[in-house]
């Protein structure tokens, strides 16, 4: 079987509606355990009580950049193969990369002003982060603007594509640029570089909450596109005859 | 006890900001998904009553 029938907006519904209280509950349940947990950690030796916007700040920051990544490949399996679920599933997908990336925002700033001492500072990380949150907005602008939905579909999968760039940049900032104050990665597979199980192991609960919430999200909202695309094809068809 | 120090007000920020924003994005989905799904009824409906009188 090819991967591509799931393309299919009918299969696409069957499964997705299969698959979703699952992943909903999932979700619920990790974000909650990860959240609690993570709040309930001792004070960092170094940054104190503030360590616990980690759990928020992290997770949501790893969501809004491969959301993007996420939109990039829909949109060149829309361009290249024309497959409509997979553009209506990019459209689904950014008003939560932005919620994302504005949560990495907020709690940054405040995890900045404790260590900081500033609630914003242009370095590279943050900078590209809120470049990231500014092409997430004119892709969402950019929908709304084209009234026929191929050619929507068409023109912000383009700009999905120059907007990856910022989007990788947001990763790999504290790499490219060694000046800015952003840490590196929090979580390394360098041994020396490791954080304490105290820390790491509610990170990834939360980590993966955050992750099965951005995937039953993103079905939710694919489900709901697929409806308005045939609400929108019955009543041309109504029109016409 | 849990002791957040002089951190309170910078945690407190992060995380009713990032929760609320959250829980925004929770119900316009499913708010939005109810809509769709009740007005895709109801056109399937019409479309259905025009077919059988047709």
């Amino acid at each position: 079987m090819s991967i591509w029938e799931y393309a299919n907006p009918v299969k696409f519904m069957r499964i997705s509606g299969a698959a979703l209280p699952w992943v909903s509950w999932g979700a619920a349940i990790s974000v909650v355990i990860g959240l609690i947990w993570g709040f309930l950690t001792p004070p960092d030796y170094r940054q104190g009580a503030s360590v616990k916007i980690m759990y928020i700040h992290v997770p949501a920051a790893m969501i809004a950049i491969n959301c993007w990544l996420m939109m990039l490949v829909a949109s060149v399996i829309w361009i290249v193969r024309r497959h409509h679920v997979s553009a209506l599933a990019a459209k689904a997908a950014a008003p939560i990369g932005a919620t994302m990336t504005l949560i990495a925002l907020v709690t940054g700033a405040a995890w900045g002003q404790l260590t900081w001492g500033t609630w914003w500072v242009w370095e590279p990380r943050l900078t590209s982060f809120l470049v990231l949150f500014l092409f997430y907005l004119g892709y969402i602008a950019l929908w709304e603007a084209v009234e026929d939905a191929d050619s929507a579909a068409d023109l912000t999968g383009i700009l999905c594509l120059v907007g990856s760039v910022f989007a990788l940049l947001s990763r790999y900032a504290t790499l490219f640029w060694d000046q800015g104050l952003h840490q590196g990665a929090s979580l390394s597979v360098a041994a020396g570089e490791r954080m304490s199980i105290v820390y790491r192991y509610p990170l990834y609960i939360a980590m993966l909450g955050f992750f099965l919430m951005f995937l039953a999200l993103l079905l939710v909202r694919t489900r709901t596109e697929i409806r308005i695309r045939r609400t929108i094809a019955l009543q041309s068809r109504e029109a016409r005859s | 006890m849990i002791e957040l120090g002089k951190y309170i007000y910078a945690i407190f920020i992060a995380y009713s900001i990032g929760l609320l924003l959250i829980g925004l994005l929770i119900w316009q989905s499913f708010s939005s998904s109810r809509r769709a799904r009740y007005a895709l009824e109801a056109q399937e409906a019409a479309a259905k009553g025009k077919h059988n009188a047709d």
